[in-house]
């Protein structure tokens, strides 16, 4: 019913404006046209029984004034609607709508919209400020804006396929100097935040929510969709694993349709591996689009389909030398991606007594000639330590039993990183000898692999895009089940991207990233990280409030009317 | 301020012919005048035999009843009708109000001081012109003839706007010259700043008989026939300059004319009262009309 809102200073400057103002109209009715006349006894008498107002002089209708004084106030203060109790604060409030694909059930956003709208004139101009958390987080109405700029603005908006970034600004928000000590934040919607978001928030800031979500919630919604290694150990294939989550309904493999590019997968080829994880086994690696969708419609439509764009593997082309030790030459047989050629090879694997190469290379040495037992070329962006770790990991170096080796050998096993024009991996003869036993080690033709990968510095593919995560990078070697598939990642690491959708790349390529967020599909689990630590906020009091006020000023007026109709009002 | 009456506007044969058949009478007169044609009290040398008297010294002795004495021995002496002239003071009010106005009240206070003159003349009463402001002023001594009336009409036309209205005290002042009784003609609005009260006060103790004329207009019964005076106006009294802020409205305008009304009916309730003549002529209207319903029977008798 209000019109505005205003602050209990502008209230009252408002209130002494009115009175100033009504003074003033009484001073102009006496403003008179002049008029001469052959006597004005006749008329001086007629005024002594019933004057007029006069300005300057005694006040003789001070109870109409003050009726008139009363109902204006009483409209002033109904339409201004000042704030009241919890709602007038003295610090800022931040008013945060959820756009996510939380908001996308049923008419969810719809109603925070309204109940958003209602709420906002109630706080002062200055005093608020209101973001629409999306895929992005929007400023939507900055202080001192009008409200009539939110109802348009948040007409362009619809919910998107996207994981709530609330925490996101509930990271930021302590980093605006321009807010007070005290932050009041108002969440509009049911989208989750965490108690690690709520939790490192400085003091004087607190969160409530207005309004929630729906209590009959029903869905099933693809929570993980992601790549792997193939366990059949195939070089040109993969293995894709997704994840069905449901509440109130159950899922089976008829309701599940997989497509690999423009086909339909057939249905023998979709694995249970448990009640709602399923696979499918040995997808070649094509670069097609990978898509998991469930027929039956839901609550939640945005994580009824989940899609991941297979990698595109090639082999590496090597050559190979003349003294490459044998265990080198085993591991590089045994795998499927790596074929040898005569001529026109990417990666050169050379013994301690074949010649340089132009091209990388991998090669073994003599202790002498290497005071280090790994010595890395690295000729990429990265410095220092950052290097270093960057080459270790991308090799595979970590999984060595470093301190078995130095045992045996009697030396330190240590790394060195180079910078030069060509990549390359030096590593002791000894170590890969045959009469060493690192040979025998797991970890033997993983680094044989993975340095002849990091030496053709292969792209690599994403094993695993979900929309405001890291993505989950997969260069060789490594297996689903060595994968974080479903690992949780912290809020506030960079993301990928926060909506779904198609993902280009600067190179010109492009990648699917689908939802892929339980909160979002199912209810129960997520909720138990926030709704402990909010608490409903009471807008509606001073509308209430507010309605008497206008409505007495109406009977008021009436009484007004029908004083003057009976000649007791000037 | 409206046109002053040019001699020619004033001073018309018309009106003028239109006055021969009307007469001016009081009904008892008093004595010490010429003769005339008003009947006095006095019993004198006229025509009609009225009674007997005893004989004192001093009598005619033209009017000793020779018969009587021889009859009785005793003398007595005949007592005549005595008509005398008539002193006929016009007092006219030259106050600001009544010059105001599109038709100012004193165009009709000056016909009707015109006609009185007019017909008191040619029955041989003197008149005399006196005017009231602030002051008293005498603009012609008593003068009897009819031909005195073109001076008398000149002297009218020559009274010019004057200040304000105080009446009763210009009664007092006429009361300290030397004039012979006659009968006092007060053409006024009356609308004297110090109250009707005053004036009425003052004409108690005035000795000549009175003939109040006073000059009303429409507007003054009925407001709304002023066409300036809507909503919020301020009067200023063309006289006292005294401002009255009034809205008008209906409560306004009825208690407006509920006081007029009272102030008018004061007026002939005195009149009434102390024997006096109350004439009410509408500025806005004819005065000959007017005059002519007064005289309705040939003589207007005070």
């Amino acid at each position: 019913m209000n019109f505005f809102n205003l602050s209990p200073l502008l209230v009252g400057l408002g209130l002494l404006a009115l009175a100033g103002l009504l003074f003033l109209l009484q001073q102009l009715r006496i403003r008179y046209t002049e008029l001469p006349v052959a006597t004005t006894m006749f008329w001086a008498a007629a005024v002594r029984e019933a004057p007029v107002r006069v300005l300057r002089q005694r006040f003789r209708h001070l109870l109409a004034y003050l009726l008139t004084l009363l109902i204006c106030w009483l409209l002033w203060i109904g339409f201004g609607g000042p704030l009241t109790g919890a709602q007038r604060t003295a610090g800022f409030n931040i008013l945060v709508i959820d756009g996510s694909a939380h908001a996308s059930t049923g008419d969810i956003f719809q109603q925070s919209k309204r109940q958003l709208l209602s709420d906002v004139s109630k706080y002062s101009r200055d005093s608020r400020e209101v973001f629409l958390s999306g895929a992005q987080n929007v400023r939507v109405l900055a202080p001192g804006e009008e409200k009539l700029v939110l109802e348009r603005r948040l007409e362009e908006f619809e919910p998107v396929a996207a994981r709530s970034s609330i925490d996101e600004l509930l990271r930021l928000l302590p980093r605006n100097n321009s807010y007070p000590a005290e932050v009041n934040v108002v969440v509009y919607g049911g989208a989750p935040i965490s108690r690690h978001a709520l939790d490192r928030l400085p003091d004087g800031y607190s969160v409530a929510r207005r309004f929630d979500s729906q209590d009959d919630f029903e869905n099933r919604g693809i929570v993980a969709l992601g790549i792997g290694e193939p366990l059949s150990g195939e070089w040109d294939k993969v293995d894709v694993l997704f994840r069905i989550l449901t509440e109130g309904l159950s899922v089976n493999h008829d309701d599940i349709r997989v497509q690999i590019g423009d086909q339909d997968l057939a249905t023998n080829r979709l694995e249970s591996i448990s009640s709602n994880e399923f696979r499918v086994r040995d997808v070649v690696a094509d670069g097609s689009i990978f898509a998991v969708s469930i027929e039956e419609p839901d609550d939640q439509h945005f994580d009824n389909e989940a899609l991941v764009t297979l990698p595109t593997k090639e082999r590496i082309s090597i050559s190979l030398g003349n003294d490459v030790p044998t265990p080198i030459r085993r591991a590089i047989d045994a795998d499927a991606g790596i074929e040898i050629v005569g001529s026109g090879a990417s990666v050169a694997v050379l013994g301690p007594n074949d010649p340089e190469s132009s091209i990388p290379y991998l090669r073994t040495t003599s202790t002498d000639q290497q005071p280090k037992a790994f010595v890395i070329g690295y000729s990429g962006e990265l410095e220092g330590m950052e290097a270093l770790h960057q080459s270790v990991a991308d090799l595979g170096l970590a999984e060595i039993d470093s301190a078995a080796m130095a045992t045996e050998l009697n030396r330190d096993i240590s790394v060195q990183l180079d910078y030069s024009d060509v990549r390359y991996v030096s590593v002791w003869n000894d170590l890969v000898s045959e009469s060493f036993n690192f040979k025998d080690s797991l970890s033997f033709p993983i680094f044989v692999s993975k340095s002849i990968r990091y030496l053709a510095d292969q792209e690599p593919w994403y094993a695993y895009l979900a929309a405001g995560r890291q993505p989950v990078e997969q260069t060789s070697g490594s297996s689903l089940a060595s994968s974080d598939l479903f690992a949780e990642y912290a809020n506030g690491a960079s993301y990928v991207r926060n909506e779904a959708g198609t993902l280009e790349l600067r190179d010109g390529t492009s990648l699917q990233v689908s939802l892929l967020d339980p909160a979002a599909s199912v209810r129960t689990g997520s909720q138990n990280l926030t709704d402990a630590a909010i608490e409903t906020s009471n807008a509606q009091t001073a509308w209430g409030i507010a309605t008497w006020l206008a409505l007495l000023a109406v009977v008021l007026l009436g009484l007004e009317w029908y004083l003057y109709q009976r000649g007791l009002m000037p | 301020m409206a046109a002053q009456l040019t001699f020619e506007e004033l001073f018309d044969p018309e009106f003028l012919d239109a006055l021969e058949t009307f007469n001016l009478r009081i009904k008892r007169f008093l004595r010490q005048g010429r003769l005339g044609e008003q009947l006095t009290h006095d019993r004198g040398i006229g025509l009609e035999f009225k009674d007997f008297k005893q004989y004192v010294a001093g009598d005619d002795l033209r009017a000793v009843d020779w018969n009587i004495y021889r009859r009785l021995g005793r003398l007595f002496v005949h007592v005549f009708e005595e008509y005398q002239d008539l002193p006929l003071y016009l007092l006219v009010d030259r106050s600001r109000s009544m010059f105001l106005e599109e038709v100012p009240r004193v165009h009709a206070a000056l016909r009707s001081a015109l006609a009185l003159s007019s017909i008191s003349l040619s029955q041989h009463d003197v008149v005399a012109l006196l005017s009231f402001s602030n002051e008293l002023e005498m603009h012609s001594r008593p003068i009897a003839g009819k031909k005195q009336l073109t001076l008398l009409g000149h002297r009218m036309v020559s009274l010019t706007e004057q200040e304000g209205t105080r009446l009763s005290e210009s009664i007092h002042q006429l009361a300290f010259r030397k004039l012979r009784p006659g009968l006092l003609v007060v053409l006024s609005d009356f609308f004297d700043p110090q109250g009707l009260d005053s004036v009425t006060d003052a004409l108690k103790t005035c000795r000549h008989k009175l003939l109040l004329v006073q000059l009303v207009k429409d507007s003054d019964s009925d407001p709304t026939q002023n066409e300036e005076l809507v909503g919020d106006i301020r009067l200023v009294d063309c006289e006292t300059s005294d401002a009255v802020d009034i809205t008008i409205e209906p409560a306004v305008l009825s208690r407006y004319r509920r006081i007029y009304d009272e102030f008018n009916q004061r007026l002939t309730n005195f009149a009434s009262d102390q024997g006096i003549g109350l004439v009410r002529l509408n500025a806005d209207q004819d005065v000959l009309n007017q005059l002519a319903g007064l005289f309705e029977s040939g003589a207007l008798t005070v």
